[in-house]
């Protein structure tokens, strides 16, 4: 047989082209067949990314959106604020479909828009100022007397003294209150109540972003929030402890003395991890976990399965990359099945929302790179342990169908309490 | 051969097998004609639990090149354990393995698998055919393993096909064919790198008497015509007419050894 001494002959070509065509000629398409052959569960495991997927971008989206939308706000307001402070864990001012109790979004690129608007000397979050009024959680607002003159009245007149407050005629609307009626805001001060009383001397029009009580800056001064020139609240995250804040502040403004506020978290609102621990971001870690984990557990219990078939692939000469490169192949074809499933049902779902409800999603480019590579990111997290795991046991454990181990060569095999895999 | 207690401690044994591997040059360059396969003093030690299993102990086994050679024995013996060892597939406990003059402990995992890729050829007593593949695609394989251009890797399938009788079914899945053509089709996957070495692990054991005797009539023939080497491990007392040796072995060790003169 001439032939036979054919074999073993190398394919013309460099190293790296060789090992690609490697991977593209032989080792992929041997990925595929595995995925095919294992249709229904390879569908879902990709259904099972794709609905992580589908949150990510549904979450994200819908921040974006309600940034935009509360960004979309501030100008129009125009404040001519000295100081500009963001707070409280409240409702995402004034947004249309704003979840109740989530915090808002972008509070850093609100504070940058602030600082852009003209007459703004200074804008910075803060975390002190959430308030529970007799009829709904609402942050107070102090604001200086021109501001409150240029609001657009729909009832009343603007408060002339410290104990009067102007409401937002929806938020009026929606406890029953008119002008003259008395209500009682308290406010939450580190964990002690200040309660205060004050009457109604007008509503304003529009559901504007403080979407709250506003109030001459001096009645602040009893909540301990002032008075501070032209102040007004926007939002912040929750998660930071207030001396320490606040001690942070007495540093960063020694010299100031125009801030008159101590709670002033500047470095939260810019800071990483402010950011990253939101609640929001939390519930699509979490989400991404868990479907991490499930796309984890299926690639191992369908690499056990096929211990005999990895056996055999090592038998005939498969070494470590090539098995390496077999199992994230395999990945690769779920996470990209996944992903793009993913993207398909966002897009259903995003257009179904925008047909019933008010929700605006916003879902840039970013975001679904972003997607992508966290989908990737989980396969090739979950192709490694199939992959080590296989690289590690000898080829007869693999053939017998035995139980192999992390560290087959040590004690690991030999005490095999944890059962091995 | 020296008899060893079943649980000796590890250190007594290692030295014992060291001492007498030291005699044996095993790193000698390869000359033809010398034996193609050492199996050197190899002891492989289980561990059941926290009990030691000597499955192969201190047996020495050399295969020349070009023979059909049978090894034979009582289940539980440690056929399935020495041929592991010497295709590679294994690692012993003590003991050297040299093909070609290349000696197993030298190399590392990858060099073992380029080792067995190139080298060695495996028949196994259920087939291990890849099922998500056509029978045609398993004999490429190991030589798209290897880097055998396309052209060249399907005109030696249908060659080895054709030298097994195979040639129809090509196309099939291993799932559409008996045992006895699976068989065959493993058979072409393990000589399709030419290996130096082919190792068989009772390859008519799940096969009737009909499709076993034409296996091992097939190894024979492949043994005569292109003096292919077959290590064939088996039950089965009959096929003893068809090897140039049979080696019979009981608990870990090979206690007889009858050649045949040509
Ligand atoms: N992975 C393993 N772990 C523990 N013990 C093992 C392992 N593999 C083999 N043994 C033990 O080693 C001994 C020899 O086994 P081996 O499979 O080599 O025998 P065999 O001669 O091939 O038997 P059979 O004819 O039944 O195939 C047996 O006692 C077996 O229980
Ligand atoms: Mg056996």
């Amino acid at each position: 047989m001439s032939a036979m001494a054919a074999a073993g002959e190398r394919a013309p070509g460099g190293r790296l082209v060789a090992s690609w065509r490697r991977v593209a000629g032989l080792i992929l398409p041997l990925s595929w067949r595995g995925v095919r052959r294992r249709k229904a569960g390879a569908a879902l495991t990709a259904l099972s990314l794709a609905l992580g997927v589908a949150t990510f971008l549904l979450f994200g989206g819908y921040f974006a959106a309600t940034r935009q939308a509360v960004e979309g706000r501030i100008e129009p307001l125009a404040l001519p604020a000295d100081l500009v402070v963001a707070v409280g864990v409240d409702s995402p001012g004034g947004v249309p479909g704003g979840l109740p109790g989530g915090g808002p979004a972008g509070a850093p690129s609100i504070v940058q828009t602030l600082n852009r608007l003209p007459d703004v000397k200074t804008a910075t979050g803060m975390v002190v100022g959430t308030a529970y009024t007799s009829v709904g959680r609402r942050r107070i607002i102090g604001l200086d007397e021109k501001v409150l003159g240029g609001l657009k009245l729909g009832a009343g007149a603007p408060p002339m003294t410290a104990g009067e407050v102007l409401l937002p005629q929806t938020l009026a609307a929606a406890g029953g209150i008119k002008v003259g009626s008395q209500i009682t805001i308290a406010t939450d001060m580190g964990g002690v109540w200040r309660e205060q009383k004050f009457s109604v001397s007008g509503l304003y029009q529009g559901d504007d972003f403080f979407s709250g009580p506003l109030a001459r800056r001096e009645a602040l001064a009893p909540l301990g929030l002032g008075p501070v020139d032209n102040a007004a609240l926007v939002e912040a995250y929750p998660g930071s402890s207030r001396p320490g804040v606040a001690s942070q502040i007495r540093s960063l403004y020694r010299d100031s003395a125009d801030v008159l506020i101590p709670e002033f978290p500047a470095s939260l609102a810019g800071s990483w991890l402010g950011q990253a621990f939101s609640p929001g971001n939390v519930a699509v870690f979490m989400v991404f976990t868990f479907s991490g984990l499930g796309v984890m557990n299926v690639l191992l219990l369908s690499f056990l399965q096929r211990k005999r078939q990895m056996g055999v692939f090592k038998a005939l000469g498969m070494d470590d990359s090539d098995l390496k490169q077999l199992f994230f192949g395999e990945g690769l074809y779920v996470a990209a099945a996944g992903a793009a499933l993913g993207m398909v049902l966002t897009a259903v779902l995003v257009a179904l929302l925008g047909r019933l409800t008010s929700v605006r999603f916003i879902i840039s480019g970013w975001l679904a790179a972003w997607a992508l590579v966290l989908s990737f990111a989980v396969f090739a997290l979950a192709a490694w342990l199939p992959a080590v795991l296989c690289q590690r046991a000898s080829v007869s454990v693999l053939l017998q169908n035995k139980r192999i181990y992390l560290d087959p060569k040590t004690s690991c095999a030999e005490c095999g309490r944890c059962g091995g895999f | 051969m020296s008899q060893l207690p079943r649980d000796v401690p590890a250190s007594h044994y290692q030295s014992a097998a060291q001492r007498r591997l030291q005699r044996t040059r095993v790193d000698a360059p390869y000359r033809p004609g010398d034996p193609i396969l050492r199996g050197l003093n190899l002891t492989k030690r289980f561990l059941m639990g926290t009990a030691p299993v000597y499955a192969v102990r201190q047996t020495t086994l050399e295969i020349k090149p070009g023979e059909f050679v049978l090894v034979v024995g009582p289940s539980g013996c440690g056929k399935t354990t020495l041929l592991n060892l010497l295709g590679g597939l294994d690692r012993p406990t003590f003991g050297e393995v040299v093909l070609e003059g290349q000696p197993y402990s030298k190399l590392d995992e990858n060099g073992l698998a380029r080792l067995r890729r190139n080298k060695v050829g495996f028949v196994f007593q259920f087939f291990n055919l890849l099922t998500d593949l056509t029978a045609e695609e398993n004999v490429m394989l190991p030589m798209q393993l290897v880097g055998l251009s396309p052209a060249k890797t399907r005109a030696r399938a249908a060659e080895l096909l054709a030298a097994v009788g195979m040639a129809e079914r090509a196309a099939h899945s291993p799932f559409e064919l008996s045992g006895g053509e699976q068989q065959r089709i493993a058979v072409a996957r393990a000589l399709a790198n030419s290996p130096t070495v082919v190792l068989a692990d009772e390859p008519t054991g799940n096969l009737d008497r009909k499709s076993g005797t034409e296996i091992i009539g097939l190894f024979r023939r492949l043994n005569r015509e292109f003096h292919q080497t077959f290590v064939v491990v088996s039950h089965d007392l009959s096929f003893t007419e068809h090897a140039d040796r049979v080696v019979h072995m009981e608990d870990g060790q090979i206690v007889k050894v009858e050649a045949k003169t040509a």
